[in-house]
């Protein structure tokens, strides 16, 4: 079986968060500005930014979800209904022009911090110092970047995003940048190998789905909510063990979305659908019209199926499934109805996003029911790391057993503890994987 | 574009959060906290510094973080594993505090709207209330009775009991 490498998961070029940049001593405010045009329910940057009464703004599904759910603002809980959203352009054009410029602020901000880090003596231990040590070998890792991206489909239709995080010409720069060829430049041959596990590779197992894909595109697949799959991975890139849970009821539904995505325009080539797309995507942009929510509660079930049917819903399910499909349907559409027009998705990508969504509740019930089953499982590896935590724990509670305020050298003591526990983390997740494989 | 819609979006915060907490590190390393294994980032394991100046000073806790798929919109659970003997903690170890309820599920009817969880809240700030709440119990939301009683009868015998188990634990 492929492992998952999680910390490849976590390096692959485009998992990105405000901490990417020096901190604040070495590049002030470049922190801040980056997690400003984020929003604080997804953490990613704002798409389709909105903002309600109280003067927050988060992305536009974000918000209309939360607000499902409890009609009040989640950072600050103000009361709050769906009639408060308003488009927040100014964040929505800001988002877009730090997307396109975050790389190359990113790289004049890594060379200064390396400037920063020679100007110092190396003795003061601070976090940027770390930082720089180990954030321009990551970058090396992003080479076979143009490689994945190339290859990729973009089923999920082209984003602002995808451009500027994975941008090809930056990987370009980068391969100048670093003196190694950019293409064909096997990832094991990169210095990185050190600190992978001896069965990891360049192509990591998708948490999701399961699917084999390329280091360097698993977030933009999993984005795309597993649809983005690169051709690279070979005759195995096609699912091994789909469907564990497979159903009767599942296969039916599988045949109905089967049926709605590709037998219209499914069987035609890939420039006819995209221009497809495009026309239908035009034809929506005119009017930006949005949804009605819906009072279930007094629908009958006739009802409820001519709404789905008039969407080109499956009716699949029992009653309560149908609910749910139309009222994240509604969602879906409202918060797209949000979007800039030019980014806005087709009515066929939004319900490949519907149908992405039901599939992780079905994986997320899968999970449950296998997690059970594993809890004997964790509980031998976890007791194996905690022992040797303890272990580690002794000799300073032993030094240290005075116990009275000294404050500086508790300090440090509960910083070498940390230390410790994430060495310890890291054992239990590789004990944990010895018995996966076993 | 980018989907935002189940799992991927709950996917997606939880690494964030995971490198976040790996890059920055908890506050003056009061904790950490990761993934359990590389297949299912929905499952977490945290490993807790008894705070100073309690009676679980000393001691580290391992509790499991369990996130449902909608996470951010629900609150994940968690759940101390050995079992913590302490007001706010049932007996098989799951910590019942109002940041880690939704809102409109009070289970103690006890508890301010205004503490509850949000999709903005986040692993670092819950751990952060777990371990005010180790130091200061709560016993108007008990979740263990006897523990409850303890604390409030006999103070001296329940720091007495916590720490014992502490250096049970550790051994000595
Ligand atoms: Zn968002
Ligand atoms: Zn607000
Ligand atoms: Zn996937």
């Amino acid at each position: 079986m492929v492992a998952t490498d999680l910390q490849s998961l976590l390096d692959a070029p485009d998992a990105h968060d405000p901490t990417d940049f020096p901190p604040q001593d070495v590049a002030p405010g470049l922190r801040l500005l980056d997690d400003s045009l984020r929003c604080s329910v997804c953490r990613d940057f704002y798409d389709a930014p909105m903002s309600i009464n109280c003067g927050h703004s988060f992305c536009s599904l974000c918000i209309r979800q939360a607000l499902d759910a409890k009609q009040e603002c989640p950072s600050c809980r103000q009361p709050a209904t769906e009639a408060h959203l308003r488009k927040n352009t100014a964040a929505e054009s800001a988002v877009k022009a730090w997307s396109e410029s975050r790389e190359f602020i990113l790289r004049l901000s890594k060379a200064e911090e390396r400037r920063h880090v020679g100007d110092l003596p190396a003795a003061n231990g601070s976090s940027g110092h770390e930082d720089s040590e180990q954030r321009p070998r990551k970058r090396q890792r992003t080479l076979s970047e143009e490689d994945s991206d190339a290859e990729v489909e973009y089923l999920g239709g082209t984003s602002p995003y995808f451009s500027s995080r994975g941008s090809a010409t930056n990987s370009h720069i980068r391969a100048q940048e670093t003196g190694l060829p950019s293409k064909s430049q096997s990832q094991s041959d990169s210095p990185l190998s050190e600190h992978r596990s001896p069965n990891s590779s360049s192509v990591v197992e998708c948490p999701l789905c399961q699917r084999r894909v390329p280091l360097e595109s698993i977030n933009q697949h999993i984005d795309s909510g597993c649809t983005l799959t690169p051709s690279a991975g070979g005759p195995s890139s096609s699912r091994p063990h789909a469907s564990r849970a497979g159903s009767r009821d599942k296969d039916k539904q599988k045949a109905q979305w089967t049926k709605l995505f590709d037998g219209g325009s499914g069987a035609a080539p890939p420039s006819r659908r995209s221009k497809e797309k495009q026309k239908e995507r035009a034809s929506e942009a005119g009017e930006a019209e949005y949804l009605p929510k819906v009072a279930y509660a007094t629908l009958k079930d006739r009802r409820l199926q001519e709404m789905l049917a008039e969407h080109g819903l499956p009716t699949a399910g029992d009653r309560a499934a149908w609910e749910r499909r139309h009222q994240k349907w509604v969602t879906l559409y409202n918060a797209n109805a949000d979007r800039a027009p030019a980014d806005q998705q087709s009515p066929a990508q939004l319900k490949r996003a519907l149908k992405r969504w039901e599939d992780g509740l079905r994986a997320a019930n899968a999970r449950r029911a296998a997690a059970d089953v594993d809890a004997g499982a964790h509980q031998r590896a976890n007791s194996a790391a905690f022992r040797e935590l303890v272990e580690a724990a002794r000799p300073k509670k032993a030094a240290g057993t005075g116990r009275e305020g000294r404050a500086g050298e508790d300090g440090r003591e509960t910083t070498g503890m940390q230390d410790n526990s994430l060495i310890i983390v890291q054992r239990t997740l590789d004990v944990r994987k010895h018995n996966l494989e076993d | 574009m980018n989907s935002r819609s189940g799992n991927a979006t709950a996917l997606r915060r939880l690494m964030t959060e995971y490198k976040q907490l790996t890059s920055q590190g908890a506050p003056d390393g009061m904790f950490t906290a990761g993934p359990v294994s590389e297949d299912d980032f929905f499952q977490w394991e945290a490993l807790i510094m008894g705070p100073k100046d309690t009676p679980f000073e000393g001691g580290v806790f391992p509790a499991r973080l369990t996130f449902p798929s909608d996470y951010p919109l629900s609150p994940f659970k968690m759940r101390f594993d050995p079992p913590l003997f302490h007001p706010n903690i049932y007996p098989d170890g799951t910590v019942c505090i109002s940041i880690l309820h939704a809102p409109g599920d009070d289970p103690t009817m006890y508890e301010s709207a205004s503490e509850r969880w949000s999709p903005v809240q986040s692993v670092e700030k819950v751990i952060l209330s777990v371990i005010s709440m180790l130091a200061e119990p709560n016993l108007e939301s008990g979740a263990n009775i006897d523990c409850c009683k303890l604390y409030r009868d006999n103070r001296a015998e329940y720091e007495r009991i916590v720490r014992q188990s502490i250096q049970e634990q550790l051994g000595l």
